[in-house]
C-alpha cells in the first residue's frame, strides 16, 4: 500500500519527462495551432504573431460593449501606490482608454498571474508600435497589496518583461480599500488567512473618462481583440 | 505487501471498533480524555527537571543525566516521594509527577491534599488543575474532599467543572454529604454540568445502594433515573418514554440527554425529536443528540421527510447531520432535493463550511439527474467571489470545486456551464478542479468541443502528481476505492466529446506512442483504470463518425 504512490511518483516523474519534453517540442514546431488557445503557454507568440489564429474569444469569455450612453459613472476614490511607490488614483488615469488586468507576485500558477503579466508585456509591446492617441494605459493591479510592496512589484515586473513606462505600471490598492475596490470591479478574487487562495483571469477596459466599457474573464484574453477595443476606445 | 495489507486491515479495524464503543456523551477537552490513562512519556523532562526531581526525591544529582532520564521511567516513586515531587518549583515537574502518578498502581491517597491544592488552586492553568482531579479520581476521596471540590464547581470553567465532577462521581458514597450542594447543579444554565451531575448522583445511588429520595433531588431526577433503568433493561418503554420527554417544552436539559441516550442505537420514529435536539442552543446537548443521531439505525421511508426538515433548517449542525444521514439513502434522498437546493443558495450568499457544502454535494450526486435543477446554484457556487471559498486553503477551494463539477456531472451539465469548464481546464494548477471540469465536459458531449483543447492539457504536463478519489466529499482515499486521475479524466472526456478535429486525434495517438504508466500495483492499483486502455478507447470514440 505505502510503495505504490512511491513507484507511481518514481514511473510519473519519467513519464512526465517524456511528456514535457515532447511537449516543448510540439510547441516549438506547432505555435499556431487550429484550436487557438490549444496551448495557453504559447498564447503570447501566437498572439504576437502577425498570421491571425482561429479566434478563441467567445460570448462566455467577453462581456457586452457598452456604449457611451449605457456606461455608468466613473470609479473613483480609490488611491494606488505605483512600484517606483508613486502615489496614483484613478483620477490621474483618466484622458487615455485603460486596460487594466490582475496579479500577485506570490501566485504560483504558471497559467495564471506569470501568464498575465507576460501577456500584458506583450500587448505593451505591440500597442507602442500602433501609436495609438492617446496612448491607452496598461495597468497591472494586485490582489495581494499586504504583501506586494512597490519593491516585490518591481521585481516580479521585470521577471514577467513588463517593462514599467508612462502608460504601463503595477498598481498596489490601499489594503483597507482593496476590498472594495475589487467588489466595486467584480473582481474574482478570493482569500484565506494566507492571501490569495483563488482567482481568475480578468482583463477590464476603462474608457476616457474612467467609466467600465468591457471585461474579458475565464480565458486569456486575446491581445488582438484588446488592441482592436482600445483603438476604438481611443478614437470615441 | 500482505505484511502491510494486514496492519491496514488491522488498524481499520481497531478505529471501527473504537468507532462502535465510542461514548456520544461529549467528555472535556481537557486532558487526559481517559480517567485510566495519563501518557507520562508525552511529558519532555530537561536537563533542569531532572536534576530537580532527583533532588526532592534524595537521589544524587552527579552523572549522566540522559542515562537518569531513563531510569526515571522504570523506578517507583512512593507516596511521599510523590507529594513532594507536586511541590516542584517547575511546572514540567508538576506534570509529570502527576501523570507518572496517575499510571503507577499503587494507594497515593496520602497525597490527596497536595493534589486537591493544586485542583483548587485558580491560578494554576486548567490543564493542571484538571490533571491533578484526574489523578484524585484514581484514589479513595474522603467527604471532605469531595465538600472541597463542590465548593470549586461554580467558579471552574465549564471544562474543568466537567472533570471535577467525573472525579467527584468517582467518590461513589464519599459524595453523600454534598448532596444538597450538588443538587443545585441540575438547574445549572449549562447541561454538561446538569447531565455530569445527573451521573454523580447515580453513582452514589449505586454505589451506596439506596435511591435518593425525590424530595432531596427533585421529579425531574426521578424521571431521568427512571428511564435510565428503563433503556438499562431493555424496556421497549423506554422509547416512548424518550419521546415524551423529547416532546415536552419543559425537560430540562439533563432530562433530554437522559431520554436521547436512551434512544441511542434503537429503530424508532423520533429523527424528528433528535434534530430538534441537535438544534439546542446548548452545545453539549447539541453535540450529544448529533451523536445519538448517527447510532441510529438505517434511515427509513418515514423518517426521510424529518430529514428533509432538516436539510433546510437554519441551523447549521442540524443541516449537516440530516444530510450526512440522508447521504446514506442513495436516490432516495429525492424527496429532499428542494431543501438541499436551498443550501446551495444559502451558501453562495452566506457562505458555508466546505464540510457542510461537500456532504450536500454528496447527496445530490446520489440522487442524481433527479436533481437537475441543481445545476444553477451548483454554477453560482464556482464564481471565484462565492463566499464559500473565503477563509480556506488553496487545497481545500481545488478539492471543493473539483467536487462542485462532479457534482453537475451526475446531476445534470447545462450549456452555459462550458465557460466554466473550460476556464477551469484551461487555467486551473490544482487536480480535482481539472478532473471535476473534465468529467463536466464529457458528459456536456459533443457541446464541449471547445475543451477538446484545453482536455489535451492533461496528455502534456502533469496537473497533480497523485491519483485521487472522488467517492464522497470526506473521502481522501484508502483500500477499495475506485482512483482516478487528470489524465483518465481527461481521456474520458474526450471520448465524451467524439468525433473532433484531426490535431485533437493527432494528439491522443502521439499520447498512446509514449511509454505509458503502467499500474500494475497488487492493491492500489487494480482499482486505477489502465491509461493505455482508456487512450485507445478514447481514440476509438473520436474516430468513429456514430460517436456520441
Amino acid at each position: 500500500m505505502n510503495s505504490f504512490p512511491k513507484n507511481l511518483r518514481s514511473r510519473a516523474w519519467v513519464v512526465f519527462g517524456v511528456a514535457a519534453i515532447s511537449s516543448w517540442l510540439g510547441c516549438q514546431t506547432s505555435q499556431k495551432n487550429t484550436a487557438g488557445a490549444a496551448c495557453s503557454d504559447c498564447a503570447v507568440s501566437a498572439t504576437a504573431d502577425a498570421t491571425p489564429a482561429t479566434p478563441t474569444s467567445s460570448s462566455a469569455f467577453v462581456s457586452n460593449w457598452l456604449t457611451p450612453e449605457d456606461r455608468t459613472a466613473p470609479i473613483e476614490g480609490f488611491a494606488f501606490e505605483n512600484q517606483n511607490a508613486q502615489k496614483i488614483s484613478f483620477r490621474d488615469l483618466r484622458g487615455a482608454p485603460v486596460a487594466m488586468s490582475f496579479i500577485y507576485t506570490r501566485c504560483q500558477n504558471q497559467r495564471k498571474c506569470p501568464l498575465v503579466a507576460r501577456t500584458m508585456a506583450e500587448l505593451a509591446t505591440v500597442l507602442s508600435a500602433t501609436r495609438t492617441t492617446p496612448n491607452p494605459k496598461l495597468l497591472l493591479l494586485t490582489y495581494d497589496p499586504e504583501y506586494d510592496t512597490p519593491e516585490h512589484l518591481k521585481s516580479f515586473a521585470r521577471t514577467h518583461g513588463f517593462a514599467q513606462a508612462d502608460n504601463a505600471m503595477l498598481l498596489r490598492p490601499e489594503p483597507v480599500v482593496k476590498q472594495a475596490l475589487f467588489s466595486n470591479l467584480n473582481v474574482r478574487v478570493n482569500y484565506d488567512e494566507g492571501g490569495v487562495n483563488l482567482h481568475g483571469i480578468q482583463l477590464i477596459l476603462l474608457d476616457k473618462k474612467g467609466r467600465y466599457v468591457r471585461s474579458y474573464h475565464g480565458v486569456l484574453w486575446e491581445n488582438r481583440d484588446v488592441l482592436a477595443d482600445l483603438a476604438r476606445l481611443a478614437g470615441e | 505487501m500482505f505484511r502491510h495489507l494486514a496492519a491496514i486491515w488491522l488498524v481499520l479495524a481497531a478505529g471501527l471498533a473504537s468507532a462502535a464503543a465510542k461514548d456520544p456523551v461529549p467528555g472535556s477537552k481537557l486532558r487526559p480524555a481517559d480517567p485510566a490513562r495519563f501518557h507520562p512519556g508525552l511529558v519532555k523532562l530537561h536537563d533542569t527537571d531532572v536534576r530537580e526531581i532527583l533532588r526532592l526525591t534524595g537521589h544524587s544529582t552527579e552523572g549522566e543525566l540522559s542515562f537518569r532520564k531513563e531510569w526515571l521511567r522504570k523506578i517507583r516513586f512512593d507516596t511521599a516521594q510523590f507529594t513532594r515531587l507536586l511541590g516542584a518549583s517547575s511546572p514540567t515537574v508538576c506534570e509529570w509527577t502527576m501523570r507518572t502518578m496517575g499510571e503507577d498502581p499503587g494507594d497515593h491517597t496520602a497525597a490527596i491534599p497536595a493534589l486537591l491544592k493544586m485542583a483548587r488552586d485558580r491560578t494554576e492553568h486548567d490543564f493542571q488543575r484538571a490533571l491533578a482531579a484526574r489523578v484524585m479520581g484514581r484514589c479513595r476521596v474522603d467527604a471532605g474532599a469531595v465538600s472541597l471540590l463542590v465548593a470549586e464547581l461554580d467558579g471552574a470553567s465549564r471544562e474543568l467543572r466537567v472533570i471535577f465532577l467525573e472525579t467527584i462521581a468517582a467518590a461513589g458514597p464519599a459524595a453523600r454529604p454534598s448532596l444538597p450542594e450538588l443538587v443545585s447543579f441540575l438547574a445549572s444554565k449549562d447541561a454538561s454540568a446538569q447531565f455530569h451531575t445527573y451521573r454523580v448522583l447515580r453513582r452514589i445511588e449505586q454505589s451506596t445502594g439506596k435511591q435518593l429520595s425525590p424530595s432531596s433531588t427533585g421529579e425531574h431526577y426521578i424521571r431521568a433515573r427512571n428511564l435510565a433503568e428503563l433503556r438499562e433493561n431493555n424496556d421497549a418503554k423506554a422509547v416512548t418514554e424518550s419521546v415524551a420527554v423529547l416532546s415536552e417544552g419543559t425537560s430540562p436539559a439533563f432530562l433530554r440527554c437522559v431520554a436521547l441516550l436512551a434512544l441511542q442505537g434503537q429503530r424508532n420514529d423520533a429523527f424528528d425529536l433528535v434534530l430538534n435536539a441537535i438544534g439546542h442552543e446548548d452545545e453539549f446537548v447539541s453535540e450529544l443528540a448529533a451523536n445519538v443521531l448517527k447510532s441510529l439505525p438505517s434511515v427509513e421511508a418515514r423518517s426521510l421527510s424529518a430529514l428533509a426538515v432538516g436539510v433546510a433548517s437554519t441551523n447549521a449542525r442540524v443541516r449537516f447531520e440530516s444530510m450526512n444521514r440522508l447521504r446514506e439513502v442513495g436516490s432516495a434522498a429525492t424527496p429532499a432535493a428542494e431543501a438541499l437546493m436551498s443550501v446551495l443558495k444559502r451558501a453562495a450568499i452566506n457562505g458555508a463550511p466546505p464540510r457542510e457544502v461537500g456532504v450536500c454535494l454528496d447527496v445530490l450526486r446520489n440522487i442524481g439527474t433527479n436533481a437537475a435543477s441543481a445545476s444553477e446554484p451548483l454554477l453560482a457556487l464556482l464564481d471565484e467571489r462565492s463566499p464559500v471559498y473565503r477563509d480556506i486553503d488553496k487545497h481545500e477551494v481545488d478539492r471543493l470545486r473539483g467536487f462542485i463539477f462532479i457534482t453537475l456531472a451526475e446531476t445534470s451539465v447545462p450549456e452555459n456551464a462550458l465557460g466554466a469548464i473550460v476556464s477551469a481546464l484551461a487555467n486551473t494548477d490544482g487536480i480535482h478542479e481539472f478532473a471535476g471540469a473534465s468529467r463536466a465536459a464529457g458528459r456536456l458531449g459533443a457541446k464541449a468541443r471547445a475543451a477538446s483543447p484545453h482536455l489535451l492539457r492533461a496528455l502534456r504536463e502533469a496537473i497533480g502528481d497523485d491519483p485521487i478519489v472522488f467517492e464522497s466529499f470526506d473521502s481522501h482515499g484508502g483500500l477499495g476505492r475506485e482512483y482516478t486521475t487528470s489524465q483518465i479524466e481527461a481521456l474520458r472526456a474526450l471520448g465524451g466529446i467524439g468525433p473532433t478535429d484531426e490535431t485533437t486525434i493527432q494528439a491522443v495517438r502521439d499520447f498512446l506512442k509514449k511509454p505509458l504508466l503502467i499500474l500494475d500495483g497488487p492493491n492500489l492499483a487494480q482499482r486505477t483504470p489502465n491509461l493505455r486502455t482508456e487512450a485507445s478507447r478514447t481514440l476509438a470514440a473520436m474516430e468513429s463518425e456514430n460517436a456520441p
